[in-house]
């Protein structure tokens, strides 16, 4: 497989497309899509009854998806897993008076990401459909543009072409959420624009003062990972970027536009801010070009105190919440305090289980908002008062929400619980309070998860409000499956995705340990091949 | 792991042994077929019709694929069952098996140093437990075709009950404990759907919530024990791990057998976690004979018997469990002697005798405890079928009667009814001497080992030596014991009465009603006299030398290469005397007769029916209701957090940051010269191109040298 795809050549131009098939996309979504009339969307109206010329949008919308998801699964099947450093990679001139280069490539933590995000755009889309019924064209096109973005976070190389893509998904999901959203959307869309803003404006900062400090001749990243920094501006720098990440990963403090958002937001929306682009960006950038701010005692002790702090105060909130989404965002936030317990706790089994985390929180909550959305689609609400024995008039749809909430707990068999177990159990080899803390997570977990599902599946139903809510069909039934068996799969057999993002994690480790020898010693296999390495396989 | 295994060669390579993949994965088809049979009609239909009709449809669909249900449900354990017994022989036949046949199917969780494998475990132990599940699991899904035939749910019946064995297996099968832990909370989860099988009723659903919710504070202790054997060990393999906390200092020891303790007291019912148990009888009495008696809430005793190594080297806690299974049997068994629903006498005196099993595990006696276990499993799967087939026919009563007030599960609606149901009576009555400590029945020999290893402890035993909280191991062993002696009392006292209530004297059932009572059908009643026969001569699998009744000791011996190396650590110098174990016998005996000739004084008086009777008052109350645990708990932790989260995190907190985050962003704006009122007011587009090209105009700002 491996073999005939790099026969192909594909390693020359597979991320480069990638990264441009979407802006392509949009480009030709926005000026040949064809809107809708915006009548009953669910009637399947002969072609002439459709307004202009041209294929229709939504369709066309997803065709660019699919082959970018087809284009994502190659790039998994090109990555060697046993090997160290980039893969893949492009490197372009780009901006030559600044010395920035489209410098693309993925290793063992970016490729899960990027196969995530190219995998479950169409899915969402495909399970949203009718939600969507306005000016088809440009939130086509948007979607295409924030894909882009998405996929350019994850195979950025370059710091400048880094910030760029940030930026790119910033500006279209802020207009999904203005336009497409619901009643309180403009407040919502605001929130979040001005606070990410202004971690993105802090990161900018961050980058020209490294930009400055290497000599201003170039923004890739392994040229800046042989900056030699002093503590305390890595301390700054440090701070920055991790702000900026923070922020985006909605990190208890700075976490309260997300449940807004993802509550206004129409809910392919609300998906994509599932996504754990800023976690990502901690592991990618924040963690290996300051090792010594990382790793600094005030710096870790905070941060693992946050991380923690999130778990626990997540699940509290997500407790009493009224709505489903809410449950789910603030689950998202309990979430997020594993994946950066995992990510600071720098061992091998924290780390590989912070990245499973990501990739299984996309899953998961993904497939949690969609099922959201479609009882919402049904039921005009998922208002968890509102419901009640919705088991008896939906059961498949009941068999997919309890599943992916199970997942969403870490019931063992399901993915959610490689995750958090190796999160765990890699923290407590460190930090062993904090991981006996943050296991009292599984309990407060199971507690909103069983009320989200008692509210709405349990219970008497009432047949006269409910009892016509069509089940899960056709396009919805056929996504919930393929999320089922995901979370199935990654759940009895991860070992595909660990396998490949083992030697990164690693050499992640030692890069941001550095000196200390402690965990290297334990963790045999991994690390102990990799010693030699840094982050990036090209530096000497 | 599998590897080294083959490499050294082990007397079952190559045997039917290597079929024991199959054990866990025929319950696992069965539950597929059935969850098939389940969805599949709601595939296809009319969606625009009604509820009713969409419905009708379904049941339609259904009644075709029954039989396939009633073949698939119980026959593939059947098929486990003879697949069980056929690996039993194998075994029996293999010489010198002093170590566990382990296999290997894959890796699961690979990271860094840490490898998890989906590897099963053959031993002695793991064999007995799927004995158990598999022979005692048949017989119920047996007597449910019958119990559930009227259902409509009968197929989700099945695919629940054959997930739970399946889980069940991998429990006892799991060769290390991540994949023990899956089978762990994955009986947790069958328990969760079975409890609340009958959703629509508000009740069921909460208790199944509550159950998995207290099991999971106890899977919290299990997490982290797992987090320390791997710190420590560097491996969570049974053999691995059991192996290097041999070199474990005390503490860490003490601190991993504490730790895999809560997760006992969770799953298996015990002080302080014991409050869901009674709850979960909202599900089908079957699955509270299969899961909430005879074999989940059993996993904490099979725990403690599979990490034996661990509480060997750590008698403080050891001393810990004896005590907690003590005070626990005997507050279950005060609290049984009060209920009026057959269910939750039941219910408690499960919990109580769970209790006499950590008794027995914990004084180091792993086989009489695992005997308790056994035997347990037949005498009280009997109890909880009989009450199934009594309330099946109170049921059936009071539907004829269209008497829909009633409550069939009510002792003091019940009375006489061996009359219409002799042989379910004939049956209880068995299983009610064995519980009481009754001999030769099975109850009498495994209950009398655990008292008598109790009392020999006392003395001379490390556990004797240790202390906890200042209070000598000795005082505290003679105190188990002394506990241990009253419970049986209260044990032969409560279900006495639940005979005579259920069973003897005038019917109370109401004259309309009583004249549909009838014995259950033959589906039913055959497991149950499978299971009285099994209880008649249970005992005999492991007898004491003393007594000259047949071989003795054949089950502590099956299980001497996996408990007796740690048994005698615990053991140490302790004996019994020929003269003094006669003398304990003969109390147990007497104890026993003494508690049964008590409740035929007290409860011969007629009684009156339950919407007759006053509501009790003073302490008896307080004792009926269980004192009251529920309630407090409620008001001191649940309703208390809630208001916590809801009022001080939420309300409070989470939306005042928000605000302050919201007016810092305004402010920053208004800094900024632009937008000061457009929060709110919908221009968006503008906005955001602003902020796109200030973030361009800072770019450039930057990157212009």
């Amino acid at each position: 497989m491996r073999e005939s795809l790099i026969s192909f050549g594909v390693q020359s131009w597979l991320l480069p497309a990638l990264v441009l098939w979407p802006l392509v996309g949009a480009a030709l979504v926005w000026l040949i899509g064809r809107d809708r009339r915006p009548v009953a969307a669910d009637t399947a109206l002969p072609a002439d009854a459709l307004g202009g010329g041209g294929p229709d949008a939504r369709t066309l919308t997803l065709s660019v998806l699919l082959v970018e998801a087809a284009l994502g699964l190659m790039a998994w099947g090109a990555f060697d897993p046993s090997a160290a450093g980039w893969q893949l990679r492009v490197d372009l001139p780009w901006l030559p008076d600044l010395g920035a280069r489209l410098s693309l490539a993925v290793d063992g933590i970016s490729l899960p990401m990027l196969v995530l995000t190219t995998s479950l755009m169409p899915l969402a889309l495909l399970a949203t459909w009718h939600q969507v019924t306005t000016r088809l064209s440009s939130f086509g096109a948007l979607l295409l543009a924030l894909t882009s973005g998405l996929v350019g976070v994850f195979v950025a190389l370059d710091l400048l072409l880094f910030y760029l893509a940030w930026e790119l998904m910033l500006i279209p999901m802020y207009f999904i959420i203005g336009i497409w959203g619901t009643e309180h959307r403009t407040r919502a869309a605001i929130k979040y624009v001005i606070l990410t803003m202004f971690g993105s404006l802090l990161m900018l900062a961050a980058i020209a003062v490294l930009y400055v400090q290497a000599g201003a001749t170039s923004f890739h990243l392994d040229d800046l990972l042989r900056l030699n920094i002093p503590l305390a501006p890595q301390l700054w720098l440090f701070g920055a970027f991790f702000l900026a990440f923070a922020i985006k990963s909605a990190l208890v403090p700075f976490h309260t536009w997300l449940p807004d958002a993802q509550f206004e937001a129409p809910v392919i929306g609300a998906v994509v801010l599932g996504l754990k682009v800023g976690t990502y960006a901690i592991l990618r950038f924040a963690l290996p070009l300051f090792p010594a701010a990382a790793m600094h005692d005030t710096v870790r002790t905070v941060v693992l105190a946050l991380s923690v702090i999130a778990i626990v105060y997540g699940a509290l909130v997500a407790i009493v919440q009224p709505d489903l989404r809410r449950v789910l965002s603030y689950s998202s936030i309990s979430h997020l305090g594993f994946i950066m317990l995992g990510a600071f706790a720098l061992t091998q089994q924290s780390v590989q289980g912070s990245v499973m985390i990501m990739v299984n929180h996309g899953i998961t909550t993904s497939a949690l908002f969609l099922l959201a959305g479609i009882l919402k689609e049904r039921g005009g609400s998922d208002r968890l008062d509102a419901f009640g024995g919705l088991a008896r008039v939906m059961p498949l749809f009941a068999v997919a929400l309890i599943l992916s909430m199970l997942s969403t707990i870490g019931l063992p068999g399901t993915n959610g619980f490689v995750g958090e177990f190796l999160v765990l159990i890699g923290t407590y080899r460190a930090e062993p309070l904090l991981a006996i803390v943050a296991t009292s997570g599984v309990v407060f977990a199971s507690v909103y998860a069983l009320r989200a599902l008692q509210h709405l599946l349990f219970a008497a139903t009432d047949t006269a409000r409910h009892g016509t809510m069509t089940d899960l069909q056709g396009r919805q039934l056929a996504v919930m499956t393929v999320f089922a068996v995901a979370m199935l799969w990654l759940g009895i057999a991860p070992q595909s995705v660990l396998r490949r993002m083992e030697v990164a994690s690693g050499a992640l480790i030692e890069r941001v340990r550095g000196g200390e020898t402690a965990f290297a010693n334990f963790d045999g296999g991994g690390t102990s091949v990799n010693t030699s390495l840094t982050i990036g396989a090209v530096t000497p | 792991m599998a590897s080294l295994q083959t490499a050294s060669g082990h007397p079952l390579d190559g045997t039917l042994a290597e079929w024991v993949w199959l054990l866990p994965l025929l319950p696992l088809l069965g539950a597929l077929v059935n969850g098939a049979l389940v969805l599949w009609p709601r595939l296809v239909g009319a969606p625009d019709a009604s509820l009713e009709t969409r419905e009708a449809e379904v049941q339609r669909r259904l009644t075709g694929s029954r039989l396939l249900t009633t073949l698939v449900g119980p026959g593939v354990l059947l098929l486990a069952f003879g697949l069980a017994l056929g690996l039993f022989a194998t075994m029996r036949g293999a010489d010198a098996l002093t170590e566990p046949f382990i296999r290997s199917y894959g890796s699961w969780m690979p990271a860094g140093s840490l490898t998890i494998d989906w590897a099963l475990q053959l031993d002695q132990l793991s064999m007995l437990m799927t004995l158990v599940i598999t022979g005692v699991g048949f017989l119920i899904h047996v007597f449910s075709t019958g119990y559930m035939a009227a259902d409509a749910g009968y197929a989700r019946y099945f695919a629940y009950l054959n997930l739970f064995v399946a889980m069940m297996l991998v429990l006892v099968l799991g060769a290390n404990y991540a994949v023990m832990f899956v089978g762990w909370e994955g009986v947790g989860l069958a328990s969760y759907l079975l409890i609340g099988f009958w959703f629509s009723e508000r009740a069921n659903a909460e208790a199944g919530r509550k159950a998995f919710i207290v099991n999971r504070i106890g899977d919290f202790g299990l997490l982290v024990a797992m987090f320390l054997l791997f710190s420590t060990t560097g491996t969570l393999d049974f053999t691995g791990a059991h192996a290097g906390m041999a070199i474990a200092t005390p503490a860490v020891l003490t601190a991993v057998a504490l730790f895999l303790f809560l997760g006992c007291t969770g799953k298996s019912a015990q002080l302080p976690l014991y409050i869901w148990l009674p709850d979960a009888m909202a599900g089908p009495t079957p699955v509270s004979a299969l899961i909430h008696a005879a074999t989940m809430v059993t996993a904490g005793v099979y725990l403690v018997a599979r990490a034996a190594p661990i509480f060997a080297g750590a008698p403080e806690v050891s001393l810990l469990i004896a005590v907690i299974g003590a005070v626990t049997a005997l507050f279950a068994a005060t609290i049984a002697l009060r209920q009026w629903d057959i269910k939750k006498v039941l219910a408690y005196s499960t919990v109580s005798q769970l209790g006499y099993m950590f008794v027995g595990v914990g004084t180091g006696a792993y086989a009489a405890g695992v005997f308790h276990l056994v035997t347990h499993a037949f005498f009280k799967a009997l109890l909880f079928l009989g009450a199934g087939a009594v309330i099946h026919a109170m049921h059936g009563a009071y539907h004829h009667a269209h008497d829909h007030t009633s409550d069939p599960q009510d002792l003091r609606n019940m009375g006489g009814l061996s009359r219409w149901m002799p042989l379910t009576s004939g049956a209880m009555w068995v299983a009610t001497l064995a519980i009481a400590g009754v001999p030769p029945l099975a109850g009498f020999f495994s209950k009398d080992e655990i008292l008598a290893s109790t009392f020999a402890r006392a003395h001379g035993s490390p556990l004797a030596e240790a202390s906890l909280l200042g209070v000598s191991g000795s005082g505290l062993l003679y105190g188990v014991y002394a506990i241990g002696l009253v419970t049986a009392l209260l044990t032969a006292i409560y279900m006495t009465r639940l005979m005579l209530l259920a069973f003897t004297g005038a019917n109370r059932t109401g004259a309309p009603a009583a004249e549909a009572l009838h014995e259950a059908p033959s589906v039913m009643t055959a497991p149950i006299l499978v299971l009285a026969l099994l209880t008649l001569i249970g005992g005999w699998l492991n007898l004491p030398a003393i007594l000259p009744l047949g071989p003795a000791h054949l089950l502590g011996d099956w299980l001497e290469p996996v408990t007796g190396a740690s048994t005698r650590v615990l053991a140490g110098e302790a004996h019994l005397d020929h003269g003094t174990e006669m003398a304990l016998i003969g109390v147990a005996v007497a104890i026993a007769a003494v508690g049964i000739v008590i409740a035929f004084l007290r409860y011969r008086s007629p009684v009156r029916t339950a919407s007759e009777s006053a509501p009790e008052l003073g302490i008896g109350a307080l004792v009926h209701d269980a004192y009251r645990v529920d309630a407090g708990l409620d008001r001191l932790v649940v309703r208390p957090l809630g208001a916590f989260s809801a009022s001080v995190l939420w309300k409070g907190l989470d939306q005042r940051l928000d605000r302050a985050f919201v007016s810092g962003g305004q402010a920053l704006a208004r800094a900024a010269g632009y937008a000061h009122d457009r929060l709110g007011e919908g221009d968006v587009g503008r906005f955001a191109w602003v902020i796109t090209i200030g973030a361009l105009a800072l770019l450039a700002a930057f990157t212009v040298r």
